[in-house]
């Protein structure tokens, strides 16, 4: 079966946060914000069917892979809109107009680093991939609102 | 589809001299994306959004106000529009948070948001191939 929404050992939104209870982010690396896995559908998929996925599994984004692992891109609900009017039950998920927001960061990545890219690219969902160079799987995913949790539990004075 | 029919009821809104701090933690109690700025009266003044606050992650954020993060928000949508002409709105200013004020009184009070995400759930739930006939329907009132 061509069309089914992969998961890649995760439920909605990700897997449980890798150590939640670490709050203090000086000089912390990605791998302690990320979730697990990733809600994924291949290149082929509809974009029917993509924002059918998004809305069961309540998320706003989806993530393509080629294979099961190999990362192409990421679809979010933005990029969806520029769908909006066309005959997207044709659309393929690599016809998506914008590819650029396909932004990938390793476990190794400072997360002031993650933060600057998300902000750069108004992006609010960044896929951790591995940093081996023969594959670039899928392993999770960066969501902007676990950032924005950590700047509401930031001590006083926490400047960065 | 009218915008009525699809946007969320009520807004969260802050005050602009509310410090960020707060607004990150209304985004985080009420699982929010965007927060409405408004002023004394009730007013829509600015929004922010999840964009503006990953901007400043590296300052301290409890000694800046909403006022010097928010970006400002000036366009109008009725809530009576079609929702094609929400998704030019949207497609043409790149922004996808819109909020809908009400039409019947002067002041422009918040009344409901339109995001992106709730274009995505109109999108999923047309059946294939009925969607170019609703394209049809959707085009004749804005000519």
């Amino acid at each position: 079966m061509n069309q089914c929404a992969s998961y890649l050992f995760a439920g909605p939104k990700g897997g449980r946060r890798v150590n939640r209870e670490r709050r203090s982010i000086h000089k912390e690396r990605v791998a302690q914000i990320m979730r697990r896995g990733a809600i994924t559908c291949n290149e082929d998929t509809s974009l029917h069917f993509v924002a059918q996925i998004m809305v069961v599994n309540r998320i706003r984004y989806c993530a393509v892979v080629a294979g099961t692992h190999e990362v192409r891109g990421l679809i979010s609900a933005d990029d969806m809109i520029d769908a909006f009017g066309k005959d997207f039950d044709k659309m393929k998920a690599k016809e998506i107009p914008d590819r650029d927001t396909m932004l990938t960061v390793t476990l190794n990545t400072p997360i002031k680093e993650a933060v600057a890219l998300m902000a750069k690219k108004g992006v609010e969902h960044l896929i951790v991939v591995s940093d081996r160079a023969d594959s670039r799987a899928v392993i999770g995913m960066v969501y902007a609102s676990d950032i924005i949790a950590e700047m509401a539990h930031r001590q006083e004075g926490g400047a960065l | 589809m009218r915008i009525c029919d699809l946007m969320h009821k009520g807004v969260i809104s802050c005050y602009a001299e509310d410090s960020v701090k707060d607004v990150a933690q209304i985004m985080e109690d009420h699982e929010l994306r965007s927060v409405v700025v408004v002023n004394e009266r009730g007013e829509v003044w600015g929004i922010i959004t999840y964009r503006e606050m990953l901007l400043h992650y590296r300052e301290d954020i409890s000694q800046l106000k909403a006022r010097d993060i928010m970006r400002q928000y000036r366009v109008e949508v009725d809530p009576l529009w079609p929702v094609e002409r929400a998704v030019e709105i949207m497609k043409r200013i790149r922004y996808y948070h819109l909020i809908i004020v009400d039409p019947n009184v002067g002041t422009k009070w918040p009344i409901g948001m339109l995001t992106s995400y709730d274009v995505v759930q109109y999108m999923a739930q047309l059946e294939a191939g009925h969607f170019q006939q609703m394209l049809k329907l959707g085009e004749s009132p804005k000519s």
